[in-house]
């Protein structure tokens, strides 16, 4: 039992920053001071130093010398110089020149705070920025997540952001750190995944599809036990990965995802599941699978080599952009877009639209009893010389036609005003504090609100 | 858990049981699982994104039960993602932070959630958690066992810091799922019965009542 006590203290005494800040074993703290690897870093240095004057026009042509050398990584010191150029955050800046970060970080009262409170100390709390409170990590946290809240208001603060936000703060200062987000929503997309979750299906039926394709057998066998993407890969996507791998990969994730895109973020995640294929098809159960992809200790204990991997990510998995385009496509097809969206919005916006619609609605259908009636006053007012029979005809289809009309936007109607009930008892059910209710849930909103659905049978 | 069935292939175990624990964000899903399941105690965690599980197999009236239990994100644009999987389960946990009050005035849009989406008679609970943080409480535990007694529930406090009910949480809902297991065998047992012509149709039959 001593001994045990005295070897775990012995593996605290351990611990150790890293070159990055973060608080990690020995072991797992990679030794970068190989002599051969410190010579190739630096010719790399070389080499970024002669394009850097030309970058801009380097990346607008998208020229491929560039796209190699970031591929093999950006160095260090070069990165800090060559990020904003790829975000383009120069011309965001000038774009929030009225409403800088300086302006927004001094607001009062904002929308999201109690939600970004609650992830401030579940950031990366194993570095030296964020470790507890009294360090100012977490307030710029705050600040950073604020900040991009404020930006886009009708996106908020959504959780996988908070990584996103922290990983870039280890390495460039807040507002850096706050414009770099920004870019990553507005010029590479990202915005739809964190305004509305359930969007990220897209990615994952998209990843799924490169899995097939590369990677059958394990495909099939995720297939075989059950394995889903959003189970496991939800994680992935929405934090880039930097809530899962070490954080050099993120850095040269980002090298590569502000240069190329989205392709780069379904070839890691191939990668990741390429390089684990022994091990996940070794594992013969549901839960068993789960803990080969949950386990990240071949990247930590970097058994795993880093330039291997993106090797491996960048050239066992050639496809086109057009490839993702089209699976989108096919995607919107499957799933077209319905309530979901709405769903994530403050239910009080929900209510409000809905009631909208509604008031709407009851206009058509007056409008359109009122043009009937016209018809009609118009038909007995014919004269006589008309052709009566064909009018009469005319009438009766374009009768029939109104009348279905209406019967349709009545019918919709009794679902938007069933809609807005719903609403409006979940509003009450948010907002009502317990001690004025019985704490019964009306049995008429439950049954009015129950899915229709097929459940599988559980107990066989 | 899923919509695919899959084959366990080591049967090491009488029963699967699946649970999954949902509430606010910041209540202690996490730490409430990192304990049950491993038994420690640590605020150097992430917090959850999407879903993730753990596994316990605890030994049950002579029987083995593996509970395969489901940890959720707390916010609320998560739900498109996380009531999927209340679909599967057999016992959903409804976590609050006592110290929290929104958290607590939110288990009736949890509640509602599991109307919607889990199966008619999934066994619930409602756990109050972080009790060790007396001076900073905001919801009375007779308030909790009053919400829970008008929804018709069980209720435990608990502590994820000092283990303090944890274990007996998870083993009471285990419990549940168990009994409410058995009644659902012995109706399926009579309703066969009843469909084979000759026997006794009036045979007893066990309530199919809710469980919890």
């Amino acid at each position: 039992m001593a001994a045990k006590a005295a070897f775990k203290k012995k593996q605290e005494e351990e611990y150790d920053y890293d070159q990055y800040g973060f608080y990690l074993p020995l072991s797992k703290i990679s030794m970068q001071s190989d002599k051969k690897e410190l010579k190739k870093v630096n010719a790399r240095v070389e080499k970024w130093r002669k394009m850097l004057p030309n970058i801009e026009q380097l990346i607008q042509t998208k020229n491929e010398k560039l796209k190699t050398r970031i591929r093999k990584g950006i160095p260090d010191g070069i990165r800090l110089k060559v990020w904003p150029h790829l975000g383009q955050i120069e011309a965001l800046k000038k774009k929030y020149i009225n409403q800088g970060y300086n302006y927004l970080i001094k607001q009062a009262d904002f929308p999201y705070e109690t939600d970004i409170d609650a992830d401030l100390n579940r950031t990366f709390p194993n570095h030296q920025l964020f470790r507890d409170q009294k360090n100012t990590g977490i307030e710029s946290l705050k600040n950073v997540l604020k900040a991009v809240s404020l930006t886009h208001e009708d996106m908020g603060y959504c959780q996988g952001l908070n990584f996103i936000a922290a990983a870039f703060m280890i390495y460039i200062n807040d507002e850096e750190s706050y414009y770099m987000i920004i870019s990553l929503l507005e010029n590479y997309d990202c915005k739809k995944m964190y305004e509305d979750v359930a969007s990220i299906r897209k990615q994952l039926f998209v990843h799924d599809h490169l899995v097939k394709k590369f990677l059958p057998d394990i495909s099939e066998h995720f297939q075989k036990y059950g394995i889903e993407s959003i189970t496991f890969g939800t994680s992935w996507y929405m934090t880039l990965f930097s809530s899962v791998l070490p954080f050099q990969y993120f850095l040269r994730i980002m090298d590569i995802f502000f240069f190329e895109k989205w392709k780069i973020v379904y070839r890691v995640a191939l990668a990741m599941l390429k390089l684990k294929k022994k091990r996940l098809l070794n594992a013969k159960t549901f839960e068993e699978i789960f803990m080969v992809l949950k386990d990240f200790s071949e990247y930590e204990n970097n058994i795993i080599d880093q330039d291997k991997f993106f090797k491996v990510a960048c050239k066992d998995f050639i496809f086109s952009k057009t490839l993702i385009v089209e699976l989108e496509q096919q995607f919107d097809a499957l799933n077209p877009p319905n309530e979901n969206k709405k769903k994530n919005r403050p239910l009080q916006a929900r209510a409000k639209e809905s009631e909208k619609m509604m008031i709407e609605d009851q206009q058509k259908i007056q409008e359109q009893l009122q043009q009937q009636q016209n018809d009609q006053q118009a038909n007995i007012n014919l004269s006589p010389d008309e052709n009566i029979e064909e009018k009469k005809n005319q009438d009766e289809n374009i009768f029939q036609i109104q009348q279905q009309q209406i019967e349709n936007l009545a019918k919709i109607q009794v679902k938007e005003s069933n809609q807005l009930k719903n609403l409006k008892q979940e509003l009450q059910l948010q907002h009502k504090p317990s001690s004025e209710s019985n704490g019964n849930l009306s049995p008429s909103y439950t049954n009015e609100n129950k899915e229709q659905f097929t459940i599988p049978k559980l107990y066989d | 858990m899923n919509n695919t069935p899959y084959q366990e292939q080591s049967q090491e175990y009488d029963h699967l049981f699946k649970l999954v624990l949902i509430g606010n964000s910041g209540v202690g899903k996490s730490c409430m699982l990192m304990r049950y399941a491993e038994n420690t105690f640590t605020q150097n965690f992430y917090n959850t994104i999407g879903v993730d599980f753990k596994i316990k197999t605890i030994n049950l009236q002579g029987k083995q039960i593996k509970l395969q239990i489901w940890d959720t994100a707390g916010q609320d644009r998560f739900k498109t993602i996380t009531t999927n999987y209340y679909r599967g389960a057999h016992g959903i946990v409804v976590v609050y932070d006592v110290t929290d009050r929104l958290s607590f005035e939110n288990v009736k849009t949890w509640m509602s959630e599991i109307e919607k989406y889990a199966q008619e008679n999934v066994c619930k609970l409602l756990i109050g958690n972080k009790s060790d943080l007396s001076d900073k409480r905001t919801v009375s535990t007779e308030e909790g066992q009053q919400l829970a007694s008008s929804l018709k529930i069980k209720f435990i406090e608990t502590s994820a810091k000092n283990s303090n009910n944890i274990d007996s949480a998870f083993e009471s809902m285990a419990q549940d799922v168990l009994i409410r297991i058995s009644d659902i065998k012995t109706q399926q047992d009579n309703e066969r019965r009843r469909l084979k012509p000759g026997v006794n149709v009036n045979e007893q039959k066990s309530s199919s009542e809710g469980c919890c």
